[in-house]
């Protein structure tokens, strides 16, 4: 069971972390920086702070492989 | 008796304003799909938000069974608690990613390889099953005075000071010097739930669901109910915001979650149960009183001593 939800979360990871990907390189371009600081910020911040916090989530995925089964 | 007429009731009526929907959908209409179905989810939205109250007003009035006894366990969340947060997973997860889908379609300016209707027509099932939730959900709640997660009236010193022990010692130490909380004084026990689910997530959730939720009414009213471009615009992008904001506590919510010394807690969202000798070691302030507790040689180490790391 533990696999399989570390699986699961793992393939979440990745689509956040692609999307957070796609929503900062795309609001570094031309067209973003027309459109004002609001509408550009969003997919900007957004971006960074997707990728962010896939960092803590795959460290517990990581611990949650590797870890002990401790009863419950 | 009258809380299942009621609930027949609000069925019925969604039914017939689903189907009325439909007729006038299927007659000769200049509209395509996507605003049919934008015209659908708006004309539906006061019958799904109808059908959670009722349903939440018959959750609230059903009679209570007794409560159920497990020896050397402890009930974490009831039955309902379970099924709501599972609907709402997917309504959130559907959700997100159709409304990811549709943003960065936008964003990257190509052509999406699944037809666009049908990833709008997702994205709005996916609301109508948060909306009916929501309303199901803060109704039985209100009905039964049940505060859900919240901070008791006056709770909110002693809450932020558990929540100062539980924070990763650079970060609580910097909350308790922000707020004056002596960090020297013993942490409140841990209670059904954690100071960090409290005071930290269970807010977040509500403001994060409720921005998504208003907005997302607002914008699928805008065809019946015209609203001034700057609203609109402005609504659109907190709707965005609040998209991303989901996002982030989902990632968080995850993280916390899968941590292996809350893995048991995973567990009681599926099956409602957690081990008594779970609740007494990581919970102490939980009063499982008529379960077993472990005694003291053999209860496990707490998982996040005063001071010391987080788990």
């Amino acid at each position: 069971m533990k696999f399989l939800v570390a699986l699961l979360a793992l393939i979440f990871l990745a689509g956040n972390a692609l999307v957070g990907y796609l929503f900062f390189k795309e609001a570094l371009t031309d067209k973003m920086v027309h459109k004002g600081f609001i509408l550009q910020s969003l997919p900007l911040l957004g971006g960074v702070v997707l990728i962010l916090f896939c960092l803590p989530v795959l460290w517990q995925v990581l611990r949650l492989i590797t870890a002990r089964s401790e009863p419950a | 008796m009258r809380h299942i007429a009621i609930a027949a009731i609000a069925i019925a009526l969604l039914l017939i304003g689903l189907i009325v929907s439909l007729v006038e959908a299927n007659a000769n209409q200049p509209w395509g799909q996507t605003l049919l179905d934008n015209f659908m989810l708006a004309r539906s939205l006061p019958f799904t938000l109808g059908l959670g109250v009722a349903l939440g007003y018959a959750r609230a009035n059903w009679p209570r069974r007794a409560v159920e006894r497990r020896t050397g366990a402890a009930r974490r969340f009831d039955a309902s608690t379970i099924w709501l947060h599972w609907i709402g997973t997917v309504a959130v997860l559907l959700g997100l990613a159709t409304g990811a889908w549709q943003y960065l379609k936008g964003l990257l300016d190509v052509s999406s390889p699944i037809a666009m209707p049908l990833v709008y027509r997702v994205h709005y099932i996916a609301a109508s099953l948060l909306m009916f939730v929501i309303a199901l959900t803060i109704t039985e709640w209100w009905l039964r005075g049940s505060g859900g997660l919240g901070i008791p009236k006056g709770g909110w010193i002693r809450s932020l000071r558990g929540l100062a022990h539980e924070l990763p010692r650079p970060l609580g130490g910097t909350l308790a010097y922000m707020l004056g909380l002596d960090l020297r004084r013993a942490p409140p026990p841990t209670e059904k739930f954690t100071w960090y689910e409290r005071s930290i997530s269970y807010p977040t959730w509500v403001i994060a669901i409720g921005l998504i939720a208003l907005t997302g009414i607002l914008k699928a009213m805008r065809y019946i109910y015209p609203i001034p471009g700057d609203v609109l615009y402005w609504v659109s992008a907190i709707h965005v915001g609040a998209m991303v904001l989901l996002a982030i506590k989902v990632l968080d919510h995850l993280r916390y979650v899968l941590a292996p010394s809350r893995w048991p807690l995973m567990g009681a969202m599926i099956s409602g149960w957690v081990s008594a000798r779970y609740a007494a070691a990581r919970h102490p302030g939980w009063h499982v009183t008529d379960e077993p507790t472990p005694d003291a040689a053999s209860a496990a180490t707490p998982v996040r001593p005063v001071g010391g790391r987080p788990a």
